[in-house]
């Protein structure tokens, strides 16, 4: 029975994939950050015919490397149609008159949504790699990806666990129904940031923080250029209201998207537990 | 330079610059006792009273006291040296010529490098517009002065905004408004550091020219007859457009352009010095301090979820001022 349910599970996922076909894509072009990522740890380099320019920068994505032996494709509708894909993969929010156009020019367009949980990151491994025709290789890193989640002890988490904010430029917090907020449930933290009344919707001030300080603060930053947004994560306050184990700095490539890498983010967070555990 | 006369009128600016100032260290977003925080502060301790009053308010109440105290006397300078009542740093540019060059030294790392730098590029851009103002004015009269000074500070920036939106930071373009309106938010003590040296440098080099200031309301050639030399290195001109340059530059560097300050401030006390220039600088200067506390104080009171710059508020002061005097000028003419 359960097997049936499974079977019919990966038929749905092929169905979805865009047609009964398994073979394997050989003009691949992707345009979000996400499924750039997961592709290139899927399909071999030939294969891929144009990743969006951001997978090539090291400030958002943990691929940038491999993704400067491929091809970057600028996300404009021309730019795409005249790549001549056999598929074109994107994410929902983003590049949309290009999504349309190539779908428009006939070509199969597949959309994914953002993972907000880490038990959601296997299933778009698996639909990307269904979308691109290579079931197996994706099902062996799912397999590997669910081997290890389950490795990790089931945290208490509840009130008793202690409390974790990440802060972003311009005062940004992230709150419940975010894949961020699922990492830190997972390593065993409250998100603090869930607690925080509405006044706090766009940013909270460093004041704020201060005054109602969690135990460990994720600095989330990206690397590029600089900001005065991005300058109030040095402000000396946070330095001196921080002390090293309450303070764990995370650039933002290793959370914008759910992809097996993002168990090494979660063992940050563990060990970043740990630390202001003992240091208690 | 300071009046008997006025000797009521600084107490009581005084004393309102000294009240906003207590003000502004007890009151923020968090309840903090201050007397408890400020003996954490004096003993040494990091406790969070101390961090927020030391690190976060104690820097915006000195910036905000510095940088309109700067602001009010460099608009009362120009008037008295400009002989028009409409001259103001933000107003004719200057402020915004500032901004340009603090944008350009910031976003493309050179801050980094030393922190001479910022200010430096303030000034810079300040000394720049300044001199390209008075050469634009030449001997032009009111009308000529306020189109130069709309395009220079239109032009700086539309510049401002385009170096902004070609810097690499994903951050930066949305940061204009900081840098065209003015902010004092999360400054730190750092800020006050690369601010305050230039700012007092500043205003002490305009200070020197409050005598020389009375002699040209009566004319040029008077002037020069009382023996106060207007061209030269050491001629008031110089020590007019370099003190306001560098005071200007300074405070742009940290906060961004607050418009209306300069404009606003001498006209109000205008009627309550008399219309001797010298009389009015030293007001003037405690005036801005106060209006920028006040405007700040506002700003934290208002601002919910998103924050409204500073300068926002100093317009909404400044610009009904500024139409009046434009009816007056209407008036006069007809």
């Amino acid at each position: 029975m359960r097997g049936w349910r499974r079977c019919g599970t990966v038929l749905l996922a092929v169905v979805l994939a865009g047609g009964a076909r398994a073979e394997p894509r050989h003009r691949i072009v992707s345009l979000n950050l996400c499924t750039d990522q997961l592709l290139l740890q899927l399909v071999p380099a030939r294969d891929i015919a144009g990743l969006s320019p951001l997978a090539r920068d090291c400030a958002y994505s943990v691929m940038c490397l491999q993704a400067r032996s491929v091809p970057a494709i600028r996300p404009s509708a021309e730019a795409v149609v005249a790549a001549r894909p056999d598929l074109v993969v994107g994410g929902r929010y983003a590049s949309v008159t290009a999504l349309l156009a190539a779908r428009q020019a006939g070509m199969p367009v597949e959309l994914f949504d953002p993972v907000e949980r880490l038990a959601d990151v296997p299933d778009q491994i698996a639909a990307v790699a269904n979308a691109a025709g290579v079931p197996e290789r994706g099902r062996a890193l799912v397999d590997a990806f669910r081997a290890r989640l389950a490795a990790y002890p089931v945290s208490a988490g509840g009130n008793g666990a202690p409390s974790a904010m990440i802060y972003a430029a311009n005062g940004f917090v992230t709150r419940a129904g975010s894949l961020a907020d699922d990492m830190l449930v997972r390593a065993g933290f409250r998100n603090a940031a869930n607690g925080l009344d509405g006044r706090h919707a766009l940013g909270v001030s460093l004041e704020s923080l201060l005054a109602r300080p969690p135990d460990l603060l994720v600095v989330a930053r990206s690397d590029v250029g600089i900001s005065l947004a991005q300058a109030v994560l040095d402000h000396p306050a946070l330095r001196d209201a921080f002390p090293a184990a309450h303070r764990l700095s995370l650039p933002d490539r290793l959370w914008l998207c759910g992809l097996p890498q993002t168990l090494d983010t979660l063992d940050k967070l563990i060990a970043a537990r740990k630390a202001l555990e003992t240091s208690r | 330079m300071i009046d008997r006369r006025d000797y009521p009128l600084i107490a009581v600016l005084a004393a309102g610059v000294l009240g906003m100032l207590v003000l502004s260290l007890a009151w923020g977003d968090s309840p903090v006792s201050l007397p408890a925080a400020l003996r954490d502060l004096m003993a040494g301790r990091h406790s969070v009273g101390a961090i927020i009053v030391g690190q976060l308010r104690l820097p915006r109440a000195i910036l905000g006291v510095s940088i309109g105290a700067a602001l009010g006397l460099c608009g009362a300078v120009m008037q008295g040296y400009l002989r028009n009542p409409l001259a103001d740093p933000g107003l004719l540019g200057v402020s915004g010529g500032a901004a340009l060059g603090a944008v350009l030294v910031f976003y493309t790392g050179l801050a980094g490098l030393s922190a001479v730098l910022l200010p430096a590029g303030g000034l810079a851009g300040a000394l720049l517009a300044v001199l390209l103002l008075l050469g634009l004015v030449g001997q032009g009269g009111t009308l000529v002065l306020l189109l130069a000074g709309a395009a220079l500070s239109s032009f700086a920036a539309a510049l401002t905004a385009m170096a902004m939106n070609l810097m690499p930071s994903p951050y930066a373009a949305y940061e204009v408004m900081r840098w065209v309106m003015g902010s004092l938010t999360d400054r730190t003590m750092t800020d006050v550091g690369i601010s305050l040296p230039g700012t007092v440098a500043g205003c002490l080099l305009m200070l020197t020219t409050a005598l020389a200031l009375d002699a040209l309301a009566l004319g040029d050639e008077v002037a020069e007859s009382m023996g106060f030399r207007l061209r030269g290195l050491w001629g008031v001109q110089t020590r007019v457009v370099v003190g306001a340059a560098v005071a200007v530059g300074s405070c742009v560097a940290v906060s961004g352009a607050i418009g209306f300050v300069g404009l606003v401030v001498p006209h109000l006390l205008r009627p309550l010095t008399g219309h001797q220039p010298s009389r009015l600088l030293l007001p003037s200067a405690l005036g801005g301090a106060l209006l920028l506390l006040v405007a700040d104080a506002a700003v934290r009171l208002l601002s919910g979820a998103t924050e409204i710059q500073i300068g926002v508020l100093t317009a909404l002061i400044g610009a009904p001022v500024f139409f009046h005097r434009v009816i007056a000028m209407r008036r006069g003419q007809s």
